[in-house]
């Protein structure tokens, strides 16, 4: 029985390094794998042996793989394996040292042409997404513009929108960079809807939650707010991260949960060494908007004060600490 | 009456900038250096003496310029051995830290002078030490005895010298008599100058005397004196917004601060007993106050003003964030700070409101400006080295036929248990087309008689249509 395989060798990324179309009989020679230039497959890997597996055609036609042998032997579905005697390739692809092999016979029974309507379909779904974002952001400045500065609007709104250009270019480079580095492919539309999308969607959900905190006086709806915003850069960071790069989807959420994360604790750290010894800083007050819009019903002046008594034990707790830490500090005030 | 720049001028003495008050304790030599030496002498040392051509020019006139400069000679005669000069070494430096001037009160070397004269020496005493200088050069050491942060005044005494005491005057001299003040300004040495006895200040809740005389940086501490030379003030500091116009401490807190003198105060126990004067001041203050604040009205909001005698409003038109908008300022200030130590001035109390009336605006955009005014507004200032940082809380609150955005803060002194700092934020929140944004902030004060001075603020604003 005489078959041809076709063996890509991939990097650790999946990109092909090499690709080579052999012939391969039952009964006959196998198809030794290694570094050495003796090898029907040479491998440049430094974590393969010299002779380190042997490829060989099955009565069934199916491929079957070998260890020669060494001391890292093969690792076939996440497993690492030493089999003297030929095994089956489940899915086709091996690891021989860091090197992977994809392995594909003339046997093996190919799906029928795939229609291309996604691509298509997904070009103009993301060309959609970009003007919606992008008009989005836009009617944000022209808003903002219109709200902080009736004087100058037209000025006002330009600089909202080179401000604002000025901090989405390098981000959206970035990405479309990334890609074209890895993937080699510029993916100006998706990162495009990417960018104007999250925007859009950070800049309107922050509006809405400063009217939601106003109507109803609930501290708590700014929390939410602002957990809701880190979601929203995590979602937007796992799409980045998919479009731009070959990670898998279990990596880019991990990437998409961490940067985030990291974010957020930087931030609260930050403003925390920020206002922890600026003794004059008090809480800025929450957004206002017309009286008509709040719901909430304010609570009487002297529940007001009660509520207030409490922060002059607040306020002795955080002497008491800056007393300890000078303590622990010689050559602070005396 | 100038009391916001002396208060500027206080703390601007504290922190060994240039001189600009009386009670500087520190000299600016830079300042000094820069004057021409013939202005710095016959200011200093010696009797005015006109320059040839101006006697020329005043041959024909009948003006007897002699009397005046012989009086004052004689007067500094009678008192030179009775002012000293004290000074303030830090550590076992032999170079200065700070000056001022000090006058023989009792018997057995006993010194009245300025509380913030000596106040570093009295709040660091292992840090600074006091010496006295006469006009003949004796040195010696100097104790401090008692203090009275409230008034400005301190009794110290010399240990190695017994100048003759100065006689007070019981009462307070009419208003244009000739009077005297006498201190060593600037390091120059002793000096006297010539002025005149303005009375008493009005609307002070510590009681000041106007001086209309030249004082200069280092001279706190020194007597003013009438015509007989009997001491009826301390100097104590001047107004930067007008030209001789000084400031005197009357004597009539002299002798209780002697009583007290008589159980010197330990060196550990000073701020103990500042604190204790403290507490004293704002409770007195505070207590001044009515009970029920009286308000003006600005665009349908009656606001709290002019809460007591002492305490200074201005109102004027303000700037405005944008020009669609009117806006209207009113800050009131209470002028009963004490200066305590470099840096810290408190014990007083301060209110301001900015009444804000959209031109052409809607109820969105005006609401954006209120708001910028009420994130712009800043209230209090303070260092880490006295106070801990502010905590806050927020909510809306049912005000007089209004609703509101209230933000209440407090923070407490490191070193003054009991004292607090509150400071509040208030916008309004009712009408779509006007509002105010005010700001109140007690320095220095006990937390429950804040809270209750708060609430009554609050408890005073109404809307008014």
């Amino acid at each position: 029985m005489d078959t041809v395989i076709l063996i890509d060798v991939l990097d650790s990324h999946g990109k092909i390094i090499s690709r080579q179309r052999l012939p391969l009989t039952f009964p006959g020679p196998q198809l030794v794998i290694g570094r050495d230039v003796a090898c029907d497959i040479v491998l440049n890997d430094p974590y393969a042996a010299a002779k380190h597996a042997a490829l060989s055609l099955h009565e069934d036609g199916t491929l079957r793989i070998a260890d020669l042998h060494t001391v890292n032997g093969l690792i076939l579905q996440g497993e690492r394996l030493h089999p003297v005697q030929p095994v089956a390739l489940p899915d086709g692809f091996v690891q021989v040292g860091h090197s992977h092999l994809r392995m594909r016979s003339a046997a093996e029974l190919l799906m029928p042409e795939r229609q291309d309507l996604e691509s298509l379909r997904s070009r103009h779904r993301e060309y959609g997404v970009s003007l919606a974002g992008g008009l989005l952001c836009a009617g944000f400045a022209g808003y903002a513009a219109w709200v902080g500065s009736p004087d100058n609007k037209p000025i006002a709104v330009a600089t909202n929108l080179v401000l604002g250009t000025l901090v989405l270019a390098p981000w959206f480079a970035f990405w479309v960079l990334l890609g074209r580095a890895v993937r080699s492919r510029w993916q100006w539309s998706a990162n495009a809807a990417i960018t104007l999308g999250a925007a859009a969607a950070l800049l309107w959900l922050k509006w809405a939650t400063d009217v939601m905190v106003f109507a109803t006086g609930v501290s708590l709806v700014a929390k939410f707010g602002e957990g809701l915003a880190v979601v929203v850069a995590g979602v937007t960071i796992y799409l980045h991260v998919r479009t731009a790069s070959r990670l898998r989807k279990q990596r880019a959420a991990t990437i998409a949960c961490v940067i985030p994360l990291i974010g957020t604790v930087s931030y609260l750290w930050f403003m925390n060494q920020r206002y922890a010894e600026d003794v004059n800083h008090i809480t800025p007050p929450s957004e206002i908007f017309p009286p008509s819009w709040s719901q909430q019903p304010g609570m009487r002046l002297d529940k007001f004060f009660d509520e207030g008594l409490d922060l002059r034990d607040v306020a002795d707790q955080q002497r008491a600490e800056m007393r300890l830490r000078e303590t622990e500090e010689p050559g602070e005030p005396k | 009456m100038g009391v916001l720049a002396r208060f500027l001028c206080l703390a601007i003495a504290w922190t060994l900038q240039p001189p600009r008050i009386a009670q500087g304790a520190e000299p600016d030599i830079q300042k000094v250096a820069d004057a021409p030496a013939s202005a710095i002498l016959e200011e200093g040392n010696s009797a005015p003496v006109p320059p040839a051509a101006a006697v020329d020019a005043n041959e024909d006139l009948d003006i007897d310029l002699g009397p005046v400069s012989a009086a004052a000679r004689r007067m500094l005669d009678r008192v030179r051995d009775s002012v000293v000069q004290i000074r303030g070494f830090y550590g076992t430096n032999r170079s200065e830290a700070f000056h001022g001037s000090a006058f023989a009160i009792a018997p057995g070397g006993i010194l009245l002078t300025n509380y913030h004269v000596i106040a570093r020496a009295a709040l660091f005493p292992r840090d600074y030490r006091l010496e006295y200088y006469t006009d003949d050069g004796s040195v010696g050491n100097v104790k401090l005895l008692a203090l009275d942060v409230a008034h400005d005044l301190a009794v110290i005494r010399a240990e190695t010298i017994a100048p003759p005491a100065l006689q007070l005057r019981p009462a307070m001299p009419p208003k244009g008599d000739r009077a005297y003040a006498i201190g060593y300004p600037l390091n120059l040495g002793l000096v006297i100058t010539e002025g005149i006895a303005n009375g008493r200040l009005d609307n002070e809740f510590s009681p000041k005397l106007h001086y209309a005389g030249p004082m200069n940086p280092g001279m706190s501490g020194g007597p003013a004196l009438d015509s007989r030379g009997r001491v009826y003030g301390i100097n104590v500091s001047i107004s930067t917004r007008g030209q001789l116009v000084s400031f005197l401490v009357p004597t009539e807190f002299v002798a209780p601060l002697l009583e007290k003198a008589a159980s010197p105060l330990a060196p550990d126990n000073t701020r103990l007993e500042i604190a204790r004067q403290l507490w004293t001041h704002q409770s007195a203050v505070l207590a001044a106050l009515p009970g029920s604040f009286p308000t003006q009205t600005s665009a349908g909001y009656a606001l709290p003003a002019e809460l007591a005698p002492f305490v200074d409003c201005t109102a004027a038109a303000g700037v405005p964030p944008t020009r669609s908008v009117l806006l209207q300022n009113v800050s009131c200030r209470a002028n009963v700070a004490l200066s305590v130590e470099p840096g810290l001035v408190t014990g007083d109390f301060q209110f301001s409101h900015q009444v804000l009336v959209a031109n052409g605006l809607s109820a969105l955009q005006f609401a954006k400006q209120l708001h910028r005014v009420a994130a712009a507004a800043a209230p209090i200032a303070g260092s880490a080295q006295h106070v801990s940082p502010f905590t806050c809380k927020g909510g809306t609150v049912n005000l007089n036929h209004f609703k509101s955005e209230v933000t209440l803060c407090a923070r407490s002194y490191r070193m003054y248990e009991g004292l607090y700092d509150v400071a509040m934020v208030v916008t309004s929140l009712n009408q779509p087309q006007q509002g105010f944004v005010s700001t109140m902030t007690l320095h220095g004060v006990d937390y429950a008689a804040a809270m209750d001075v708060s609430r009554r603020f609050l408890g005073a604003m109404r809307w008014t249509r």
